[in-house]
């Protein structure tokens, strides 16, 4: 059985040209390099059959940030690792890190949503998808992650659409200071 | 397709050559779908940073009673041992809050559902009378370090049926998300009668009588979105009055 190069690679070449600087012109700092992104997923031209299966794309950060102090994440250094957006659907993923593990602290709660980054626009924010339990809970649409350390841990959270024109947005949140990221269109 | 990656097809063979023989039956020639991949981290409970798994998803499949997400986990070096750190505790473990899902496991297969945004749904894992996920036995007993070690095995969970005019949603698996996937029809084939074959070698044959019998309320969910209207920009103020503490403060968005 041979892999088949799926919309993932579309979605890779996509990333890279904005990672080039086909948009998101105020963007702070991404680091990414684009043909990492291309040789690392699944074509079958660029790996054997084990890679394949076993080895997965790296995400290099868009931008990064800090804690700010006062939250459970204090001490962290937030890398935003992908922000994708196209007519149906936006997912972001950052990873934090900290110096020490740190576990569960008040901040790491799936149902402190409005806690979760927010997407501005110059006239929109976005917040992040919700859903009510059976409990009458409303928790987010995320990876809820109860722990950080020193090695990145990437966890995403997913939101509506944004709007076709938009090529950055600033997140912003309680656990971190403001940040402005690119967007990649998929 | 053979043609043009006829040597990935070899290599294949070759790969699988240390482990499970491909059965007979089984075209070698198939074709794997990937339509994301993803690693997926695990924490230990000592200092030492367990190895990352591969996820990569292959299919999500409408069944009359369900719909089966294919994907598959595996190492590129050596799994770790399942007595200490089984694959059920990678991504979303023993000590977080399923989002989305409906059944009472704690494995990363119980929080795994797609997601339909246009439509503001989610489809989580259908579930045994004992409250856990309709899913794939999982490679967990000691041989399976072999089998997982710098190859992948594939799995499956049973999610609640997606209505028929969908044709694209977003996955969660593990703590992971794969964003377009496509909806098909029916199994992926060929089916093999290994629950967990290694990737290349089929597709576990799903037993379509436990997908009747799951439990299945509360696996759908209501998604609610908030888009709220910003305040209007405020004049700059003059940069050399004030120093700004944020380490990225400029909220330099562009149009929305």
């Amino acid at each position: 059985m041979t892999p088949v190069p799926s919309r993932l690679s579309a979605a890779a070449i996509a990333a890279a040209l904005a990672l080039a600087g086909c948009s998101g012109e105020s963007a702070s700092s991404p680091s990414a390099s684009p043909t990492l992104t291309i040789a690392r997923s699944p074509t079958p031209t660029s790996a054997g059959p084990t890679a394949d299966f076993v080895e997965a794309p790296e995400y290099r950060p868009l931008a990064t940030t800090t804690a700010r102090e006062g939250s459970s994440y204090s001490g962290a250094t937030f890398e935003i690792l992908r922000l994708e957006s196209d007519e149906r659907s936006t997912l972001l993923v950052w990873s934090a890190t900290h110096p020490r593990t740190v576990r569960a602290g008040s901040d790491f709660d799936v149902r402190l949503w409005e806690s979760f980054p927010v997407l501005n626009t110059k006239r929109k924010a976005f917040s992040v998808l919700t859903y009510e339990t059976p409990t009458g809970e409303t928790q987010c649409v995320c990876v809820d992650m109860r722990a950080m350390r020193a090695e990145p841990n990437p966890q995403g959270a997913m939101y509506p659409p944004l709007p076709e024109n938009v090529t950055s947005v600033t997140l912003t949140s309680p656990w971190f200071g403001d940040v402005t990221v690119p967007v990649t269109r998929s | 397709m053979r043609a043009a990656f006829g040597g990935v097809v070899a290599a294949v063979g070759l790969a699988l050559s240390g482990a499970a023989p491909v059965p007979a039956d089984v075209p070698s020639d198939d074709v794997v779908p990937v339509f994301g991949q993803a690693f997926v981290a695990a924490l230990g409970e000592t200092e030492e940073r367990p190895p990352t798994m591969t996820v990569s998803v292959h299919g999500v499949r409408r069944f009359e009673a369900a719909t089966i997400l294919y994907y598959s986990v595996g190492f590129s070096g050596e799994a770790p041992d399942p007595e200490l750190l089984p694959v059920t505790r990678y991504g979303t473990g023993p000590e977080t809050y399923g989002t989305l899902q409906a059944s009472s496991g704690a494995t990363f297969m119980d929080t795994a559902a797609v997601i339909d945004v246009p439509g503001k749904r989610s489809y989580a894992a259908l579930r045994t009378e004992r409250g856990e996920a309709v899913k794939a036995p999982p490679p967990v007993a000691p041989e399976d370090r072999f089998r997982l070690s710098e190859r992948a095995v594939v799995q499956w969970v049973a999610l609640a049926p997606v209505p028929k005019r969908l044709t694209e949603v977003d996955v969660l698996i593990g703590s992971a998300f794969v964003r377009g996937v496509p909806v098909g029809d029916g199994p992926l084939t060929p089916e093999v009668d290994d629950p967990a074959p290694t990737v290349g070698t089929g597709w576990p044959t799903i037993p379509t009588t436990q997908l009747v019998d799951a439990v299945r309320d509360g696996t759908r969910r209501a998604l609610v979105t908030t888009v709220r209207d910003r305040p209007e920009p405020q004049p700059t103020p003059d940069p050399s009055a004030t120093s700004s503490p944020s380490p990225s403060p400029s909220p330099s968005a562009t149009e929305g």
